[in-house]
């Protein structure tokens, strides 16, 4: 047996297994939908380390478009169409009430570095940002990162802000925190390493640690304000792919390019612009939960996001095309460069702890990272829609809270900054809150009234709509067929009666059709089921019609 | 027994159970379905593979590739051409930077497929705090097929031939740089050289059609000693890419020849570039003039060799390499430049340049003129790869070069 047959009878065997024990008997809903929280039930503890190679990265990203890109649902969302809470994504910013203070802390629980001196484990004099690795006197390992000596507060204030406010819309990313770093006080013992030019590892030195601060902005005093990122829980296994699954994770059942929370990303790093949304900037690690080993994927460095290039001030290209983008490229070749690039001719304010990041120009679906993503690419209405609800539900007090976390010293860049953070919001609320029928939070109450939000118009991204058009059916959770039941019914209102007959059954159907005279595709239904629970009525089954 | 068979035999014992068992239950619960999927899963792990390509770009990061290209210090490669004109080559050197970097001490060599060899020691120091490197060195080289096609702005191609030169230069140099624009730099050595019978066997060498008087310094070995001083104002933006700024600069030149050699001249050279952008850096009209001109001292002869020269790849492109030689040689060059991407500029260009025995008679003659474009494989910082097609009026060329025209 050849070793490619292997593989090959494998998967046949288990679609033979899969089929023959009961999938094309299941019902439309289990009594457990919608899922809350999809819990990972397997044993991760084989999965081992991997690194990707940042140039196969970009290269496998721009020429090769890896991954499946067929149109289709985001796999692993629940049949409310949700995320379930998962190793990848807490649900936080939608599903309770954050404070701003909540959002000021967000991932930082454990405390910052413990006062005293830290000692030096390691230099990093290679990559976009020079750093260190430290231990401080808890013995807890610390990386830490600098401003450019052109842009002081700059890679610090976005990293904090970005920090925050990714992980107000669910990822899992590392605690950060401001700290000020005394050279005076850095330890450099005989155990410190750093790579020299050629990769080798040697000893650190003194000189080493004085020419590594020369690449960081120093303050007056002659400290420097620093990033601590505490070094995440578990035991790191790499990053993780945009596209496909880590094979040797049997937890890793949904194909990355789609998952939702990862191709709803792309209007989060579009409000933030967080251009260096890659695999590189992602980090697994084995942890502990529930008595078993899995892999938590986390987000992590954006000192690429905001006005920040880490090392530099964003260049302009950042956000509005690709590394390698053909169109520009040709478009630019050919008429010999008289057509220029109409980002080009944006202006940025002159704020150095800012850097470049503005809202007149920034248009959310025009926004792009440094190179293709598999799982951006993937991103359907549905999914911005998703996400946008999440964006919207930042609230200025929470941008505000996050931005005061950078400690600008300049208050007129931090107004700056929290007005175009809110505005770049707004921006994607108005572009992906419209793109479907912005129809949620469903409910139909014992007595068959229901009523609904229209998420566009509830956050002023869009006028009333005209009316809406309901179709009410049963529905057969065995079969999935659904009956309709009398006329479809125009309302003018969030509310709407049931009739009597729909509600006989276990389930119920409602179709629900909104009329705009400015969003038009808003006439495709979102499909909603709810199950009798008890005296009332559960949902369980929310599907945006059209999008397939 | 390895995995795979395991796993095909759990793969098959789940299959049959399932098979046999047509009214075994389904999953009750999602979270059960879930889990079903997993439990399939874990019975055929994968493994993580790389493409070759992958492989191959791993390898070059983590072995550093690039970096061991141009180490700071220890042996390294060297490529491409020595001269202008000596083919492709290959080499090696060594370098050291003792005293925390403010010594240099290296030695390398190179060898062409054209046979064009050369070898160099160098000392540098670069005191403490101040913005001046001293440095003194020895160049070797072996130039066996060098071209010449007579002198004088009325040459004909079908004179070519082939000479060689072998050498031994020994200098000593200072530079100095402030305020990052003004530079200057002096330099004095001692230069050993001799021209003979060329190797290239497409021509016939040099000694079969031209005699003393007309290619001036053939088969007399030449020893000379000189002095030279520079000084210029730099502001481009980045010397290896330039998008914006300029560069003017002057050199005056002692030559003396030694052993009773009639061989003493001066040597002035003049440089004024320009790179204008047009509304950003992202495109931008280049301009270079460079003037040369060599003045014999009382009868004193210049050997040919020595003599300034016009056309090729950084001079007037639409005409071979060393096309037109003399005493006097003036080239003007435009450029258009813009970016298609941010790894590659094109450019369209004009050169027009000649040679004569003094400036004054090239002002009034017509210039030999080329026209072309090309393309610039860059980083933000430095031109990698240069392609350039020139046409002229003795036909189009195609220059690749591994850096910038100007």
């Amino acid at each position: 047996m050849t070793t490619r047959l292997v593989p090959a009878l494998i998967a046949a065997l288990l679609v033979t297994a899969l089929t023959a024990s009961g999938r094309g008997t299941a019902p439309a809903y289990y009594p457990d939908d919608p899922l809350p929280v999809d819990q990972e039930t397997r044993d991760a503890a084989s999965v081992l380390e991997r690194a990707i190679s940042d140039p196969y990265d970009f290269v496998e990203n721009t020429f090769l478009k890896p991954g499946d890109h067929t149109n289709q649902r985001a796999v692993n969302v629940n049949t409310a169409d949700e995320v379930p809470d998962s190793s990848w994504f807490t649900n936080r910013i939608a599903a309770s009430r954050l404070t701003a203070d909540d959002v000021a802390r967000g991932p930082n629980l454990s405390g910052p570095p413990a006062p005293g001196p830290w000692t030096v484990v390691s230099g990093k004099s290679d990559g976009i940002t020079p750093g260190f690795t430290v231990r401080d006197t808890a013995n807890a390992l610390w990386f830490i990162k600098f401003d450019p000596p052109t842009n002081p507060e700059m890679g610090t204030g976005a990293e904090m802000i970005s920090t925050k406010l990714f992980w107000a819309l669910g990822y899992h990313v590392p605690e950060n925190y401001l700290a000020v770093l005394d050279p005076a006080s850095l330890v450099v013992t005989d155990t410190a390493t750093i790579r020299d030019a050629l990769g080798k590892r040697r000893v650190l030195t003194r000189a080493d640690v004085d020419e590594l601060l020369a690449k960081g902005a120093r303050r007056p005093d002659g400290r420097f304000r620093v990033i601590a990122s505490r070094a995440l829980p578990g035991t790191p296994v790499g990053p993780f792919k945009y596209y496909g699954t880590r094979p040797d994770d049997p937890n890793d059942i949904f194909p990355h390019e789609h998952r939702r929370e990862l191709r709803g990303m792309l209007a989060f790093s579009a409000w933030l612009n967080h251009d260096d949304s890659r695999s590189v900037n992602s980090l697994d690690t084995l942890v502990r939960s529930g008595g078993r080993t899995i892999v938590r994927h986390h987000l992590i460095d954006f000192g690429s996001t905001l006005g920040s290039a880490s090392v530099s001030a964003q260049k302009p290209r950042a956000g509005n095309e690709y590394i390698w983008d053909a169109r520009p490229t040709l478009a630019t070749l050919l008429s010999f460069g008289f057509w220029v690039r109409p980002w080009i001719k944006v202006e940025y304010p002159d704020y150095p702890s800012i850097g470049n990041l503005e809202v007149a120009y920034f248009w959310p679906d025009k926004w792009k990272p440094e190179y293709p993503n598999a799982a951006f690419r993937n991103a359907r209405p549905d999914d911005l829609f998703w996400a946008a609800r999440r964006v919207m539900a930042v609230t200025d007090e929470q941008v505000r809270a996050a931005v005061a976390a950078a400690e600008y010293s300049s208050q007129s860049a931090a107004d700056y900054m929290a007005d175009v953070i809110i505005a770049r919001r707004d921006k994607v609320g108005l572009q992906w809150l419209t793109g479907v029928n912005p129809l949620v939070e469903f409910a139909l109450d014992a007595a068959g009234t229901l009523t609904f939000t229209n998420a566009a118009t509830a956050t002023r991204r869009a006028s009333a709509p005209d009316g809406y058009e309901l179709v009410w059916a049963t529905f057969d959770n065995a079969t999935g067929a659904s009956t309709p039941v009398g006329v479809p019914v125009a309302v003018t209102t969030e509310r709407a009666q049931a009739p009597p007959a729909a509600l006989r059954g276990q389930f119920v159907e409602v179709a629900i059709h909104t009329r705009h005279p400015r969003f038009p595709h808003w006439r495709r239904p979102v499909i909603v089921h709810f199950r009798r629970h008890a005296e009332a009525w559960r949902l369980v089954g929310v599907a945006r019609d059209g999008l397939d | 027994m390895s995995r795979a068979p395991v796993a095909v035999l759990a793969a098959w014992l789940l299959s049959q159970a399932g098979a046999s068992a047509q009214s075994a239950p389904p999953p009750a619960t999602r979270a059960e379905a879930l889990e079903a999927q997993r439990a399939a899963r874990e019975l055929t792990p994968g493994v993580d593979r790389q493409t070759w390509l992958e492989r191959a770009l791993f390898f070059v990061e983590e072995k550093r590739v690039f970096q061991r290209l141009n180490p700071p210090e220890g042996f390294y490669p060297r490529f491409g051409s020595i001269v202008n004109g000596s083919g492709f080559g290959v080499g090696g050197g060594y370098r050291r930077r003792p005293a925390r970097g403010r010594v240099l001490l290296d030695a390398s060599g190179a060898w062409t497929l054209r046979d064009f060899r050369t070898a160099q020691g160098r000392v540098a120091l670069r005191p403490a705090g101040r913005p001046v490197e001293l440095s003194a060195g020895s160049v070797w080289y072996d130039y066996p097929q060098g071209v010449f096609i007579g002198l004088g702005p009325a040459s004909a191609r079908v004179d070519r031939v082939t000479y060689s030169l072998e050498g031994l230069d020994t200098y000593a140099q200072v530079q100095a740089q402030k305020a990052r624009r003004f530079v200057a730099s002096g330099r004095v050595g001692l230069h050993r050289m001799t021209a003979g019978p060329g190797t290239d066997a497409r021509f016939p060498s040099l000694e079969d059609r031209f005699t003393d008087v007309t290619a001036p310094g053939l088969r007399d070995p030449l020893t000379l000693t000189y002095a030279q001083a520079s000084a210029g104002v730099d502001t481009r933006d980045q010397p290896r890419n330039t998008r914006g700024g300029g560069l003017y600069h002057a050199s005056l030149g002692v030559f003396r020849g030694r052993n009773g050699d009639n061989v003493n001249f001066n040597r002035v050279d003049v440089t004024a570039l320009q790179v204008i952008p047009i509304f950003d850096k992202k495109r931008g009209v280049a301009l270079r003039a460079t003037a040369t001109r060599i003045d014999p001292v009382g009868q004193s002869r210049v050997p040919f060799f020595l003599m300034t020269t016009v056309g090729g790849g950084n001079s007037v492109r639409g005409f071979e390499e060393f096309r037109f030689r003399d005493a006097a040689a003036v080239t003007v060059n435009a450029e258009y430049r813009w970016e298609a991407f941010s790894g590659l500029d094109l450019a369209l260009f004009v050169d027009a340049g000649n040679v004569g025995p003094t400036w004054r008679s090239i002002m009034g003659a017509d210039l030999k003129t080329s026209w072309g474009g090309g393309f610039r494989f860059n980083t933000n910082r430095r031109v990698m790869l240069r392609i350039d097609l020139a046409s002229g009026s003795e036909g189009t060329r195609i220059w690749a070069r591994l850096g910038p025209v100007f």
